[in-house]
């Protein structure tokens, strides 16, 4: 069936939100109604997270980034350097690299205005 | 209107929609299962069903119907809704497929395919990270490494094929009608179709978390990754969310690199058999690299997919337009 893109992106659009909430209402709620079951007894270690036998009250999460970080690094040692180098000096000279975006812009629209 | 309302239920929620889409995981999950105990030399499930044809299911119910317990530091509804709109999403997509019975189709409706399908790992590690836990954390750290190496490769190399199309035959990048004509690619651009073909099912693996690249779940070092604090309902649909993912890019890689629904044109019985003959091609071989290759570590993926994959897909891409 032939339709246009914004009709067709609204259509898989409600198609999967519709899908969605049957997988949801179906999946999880439906069946935790009817049959999830409840433990008869629940002991002090229930939803905390237990390492080698103790309960951790305060569990360090690493960080995200940081972990992608060591990854990249790991993979790519002297190229990721010069990768994180180039990004922290981008960084720091903000200003400069959103003047000399600001002046090809502006040399951009002069070429254009002139060629037109 | 009240015809085509009844239709796109029909569509969304029965076939090629939801009710498929759980049918087609159980059997594949089954198939997988099966494959791999006898690589193990075992004999996989036998119990539930014939030849255990039902112990996914099995699996399924008992999940579902455990007590939803989630830990402290975790968020309650949120993943949940999340990652059943990434299900919904991953069966969605099946409507701009020739196993549709009326596929929806448009100029560009790619972008729409992309999109949905990138919205599915980060949903998987939303739902993982809505858990915490510092193997978790772990786990979705390489997941992420892994999607930021292994996106961009797939999205170049399943634009190819759309491209050559679009030059060749006219199809204005659509998925659907690209597939009725990708059995003529190969001979239209074949330098660009085998860079592509290769650097897509690469990155396939890699976004399925098939061997060797099945870094973030690694179960003997990180307690499963991703999944280490999912039980019970949660792991039920996170795991539903990741065997809907080998349906769905493995369909795609079919339906563009395989000849789509060739020997059959355009939608309907015949054609949707042929995609499907294909697709299951593409996950038996999935399974059995799955089962056969040694896991990598998350640098080494990562260093192989950048290293390899995005000059391959981008090589491919500018063959495509240009040859």
């Amino acid at each position: 069936m032939l339709l246009d893109l914004y009709t067709l992106t609204a259509v898989v659009a409600a198609a999967t939100a519709l899908t969605g909430l049957v997988v949801y209402f179906v999946f999880y709620w439906l069946f935790q109604r009817v049959a999830g079951r409840r433990e008869a007894e629940e002991d002090e270690v229930k939803r905390k997270i237990v390492f080698s036998g103790f309960i951790v009250d305060k569990p360090e999460f690493p960080s995200l980034v940081e972990l992608v970080k060591d990854i990249y690094s790991r993979a790519f040692r002297r190229g990721f350097r010069v990768v994180e180098r180039t990004s922290r000096g981008l960084v720091v000279d903000w200003y400069l690299v959103g003047y000399l975006l600001m002046l090809a812009l502006l040399i951009a629209g002069v070429v254009i205005w002139l060629t037109r | 209107m009240v015809d085509q309302v009844i239709w796109f239920l029909f569509e969304s929620l029965v076939y090629p929609g939801l009710v498929f889409v759980v049918l087609l995981i159980i059997f594949t999950q089954w198939l997988y299962r099966k494959l791999s105990a006898r690589i193990q030399y075992r004999r996989g499930p036998i119990h539930s069903g014939p030849f255990g044809l039902l112990q996914p299911l099995a699996d399924l119910i008992k999940l579902l119907a455990k007590e939803d317990v989630y830990n402290v530091f975790g968020l309650n509804i949120p993943p949940l809704v999340v990652i059943s709109l990434a299900i919904g999403a991953l069966s969605s997509v099946t409507l701009l497929t020739p196993l549709a019975l009326k596929p929806l189709y448009a100029p560009f409706d790619a972008v729409v395919v992309l999109y949905l399908l990138a919205f599915v790992p980060f949903a998987i590690a939303y739902l993982a990270l809505s858990n915490p836990n510092p193997y978790t954390s772990v786990g979705v750290a390489r997941y992420l490494a892994l999607l930021i190496a292994a996106e961009p490769p797939f999205v170049l190399s399943f634009l190819v094929p759309l491209v050559i199309a679009a030059r060749h035959e006219g199809t204005e990048y659509s998925v659907y009608l690209t597939s009725n004509f990708s059995y003529r690619l190969w001979a239209e651009n074949p330098a660009s179709m085998a860079l592509a073909a290769a650097s897509s099912f690469i990155a396939v693996m890699a976004l399925l978390m098939v061997k060797p690249f099945d870094s973030p779940e690694a179960e003997a070092e990180i307690y499963w990754g991703l999944f280490t604090e999912l039980g019970g309902p949660r792991l039920a649909l996170g795991m539903f969310a990741k065997f809907a993912e080998r349906i769905v890019y493995p369909l795609f890689f079919a339906l563009l690199f395989l000849g789509g629904p060739w020997p059959f044109q355009g939608s309907g019985l015949l054609p949707a058999t042929a995609v499907l003959l294909k697709y299951l091609a593409v996950y038996v071989v999935l399974t059995i690299v799955d089962n056969s290759l040694p896991r990598y570590r998350p640098d080494q993926a990562v260093e192989f997919l950048i290293k390899y994959l995005y000059p391959m897909s981008v090589i491919s891409l500018v063959l495509a337009v240009v040859l």
